[in-house]
């Protein structure tokens, strides 16, 4: 049996109804696509530019070797509430001081991925007065929590100069490392 | 923690260092977070000196320390003074503990020619030193009189200061 003719203006209906929904699904997938990468464009950009204001302020901390100071430093992280976990690293990669203070293990890296960042697209080497401050950043999803985690961590040189091969170590290397939580916290 | 960043090389653990690498380490890095005038050098090819007065606790270690290092475009030497008509030229300038009796013959020369004058004698008072460094629990930590750092046209890092406890010229906290 054939089936009943449809008339061209309903025909045309749903035409026009079939390729408005295509559109407004493709549109809403390409809008929520890049508003999620902006978003985690921005949030990377933003912890990278506080890190590297932390990174910044360690030099000292680090060149002489306080760690009350370096915790001061890393308190700063406080004035953003979506940032959990923060800590800087020796030159040798060994945790110097954590935010916040009395971090437990495992909350934050143990030693930064340096290997992963010499040479990489996004290394920048900033001057800084008497110091040198390298900054490298990678993005990380931590397990065990199902909000994304970021971890963006700024590289500091409070000594540049030779290599590290040397039998008193003359220069101290920091890596900030900031754990970002991708959501705001329940209040 | 300084203690694990010194490592000997091809070592696989770290080595802890002794009081007077740490301090030596510090004295470099006081180039790093002093600014001088430029009257404090003989001329623009000058080096940038850190000089040892009287008895010299560091050995080698400052040497090892130094090699090879720059202030900026200068290059850092070493040099050991045994009189006070030598601390011109010097832009930092380290006084033992054991010629605690010599600092003031010293200071007052080192004050007009912009030398960053570095002691680690202990009691209360500074006697005239801008820095000074103090052993507390194991580690070295910096009193600075930043009142005679700026007397002598120097200029000390903020970054410094915030991890130093800032002492008044007679010693005391101002």
């Amino acid at each position: 049996m054939m089936p009943a003719a449809i008339p061209i203006r309903r025909r045309l209906i749903q035409m026009v109804l079939v390729t408005s929904v295509i559109a407004i699904v493709f549109t809403c997938a390409l809008f929520m696509g890049y508003e999620a990468l902006t978003f985690r464009q921005n949030v990377a950009r933003q912890i990278d530019i506080l890190g590297q204001a932390i990174a910044q302020n360690s030099t000292a901390a680090l060149a002489f070797d306080n760690a009350d100071d370096a915790h001061a430093v890393l308190e700063a992280f406080r004035a953003d509430p979506h940032i959990v976990a923060a800590a800087l690293y020796d030159k040798n990669g060994a945790l110097f001081a954590s935010y916040p203070e009395g971090l437990p293990r495992g909350a934050v890296p143990q030693a930064p991925d340096l290997a992963s960042h010499p040479g990489t697209g996004r290394d920048r080497a900033h001057r800084v007065p008497g110091a040198r401050l390298q900054r490298a950043r990678e993005r990380r999803r931590l397990a065990g929590d199902r909000a994304a985690h970021r971890c963006v961590q700024s590289h500091a040189r409070a000594d540049p100069g030779r290599g590290t091969q040397d039998a008193v170590a003359t220069r101290t290397t920091g890596a900030a490392a900031a754990h970002h939580r991708g959501h705001r916290r329940p209040a | 923690m300084l203690a694990g960043l010194v490592a000997a090389p091809g070592a696989a653990a770290p080595v802890a260092p002794t009081e007077y690498q740490v301090k030596a380490v510090f004295l470099l890095n006081f180039s790093r977070f002093v600014e001088w005038p430029s009257a404090a050098f003989a001329g623009v090819d000058a080096p940038f000196t850190i000089c040892v007065f009287g008895a010299d606790p560091f050995g080698t270690d400052l040497d090892e320390v130094v090699k090879d290092e720059a202030a900026g475009a200068r290059p850092i030497v070493v040099r050991r003074l045994h009189d006070a008509s030598q601390v011109p030229g010097c832009q930092i300038l380290f006084i033992d503990h054991v010629e605690a009796a010599r600092i003031a013959e010293v200071v007052t020369d080192a004050d007009r020619h912009h030398v960053l004058t570095v002691g680690d004698h202990a009691g209360p008072s500074q006697q005239g030193l801008m820095i000074r460094l103090v052993t507390e629990r194991g580690r070295v930590r910096l009193r600075v009189d930043v009142e005679s750092a700026r007397a002598a046209g120097l200029t000390i890092n903020s970054n410094l200061l915030r991890s130093a406890e800032i002492v008044s010229p007679r010693g005391g906290r101002p």
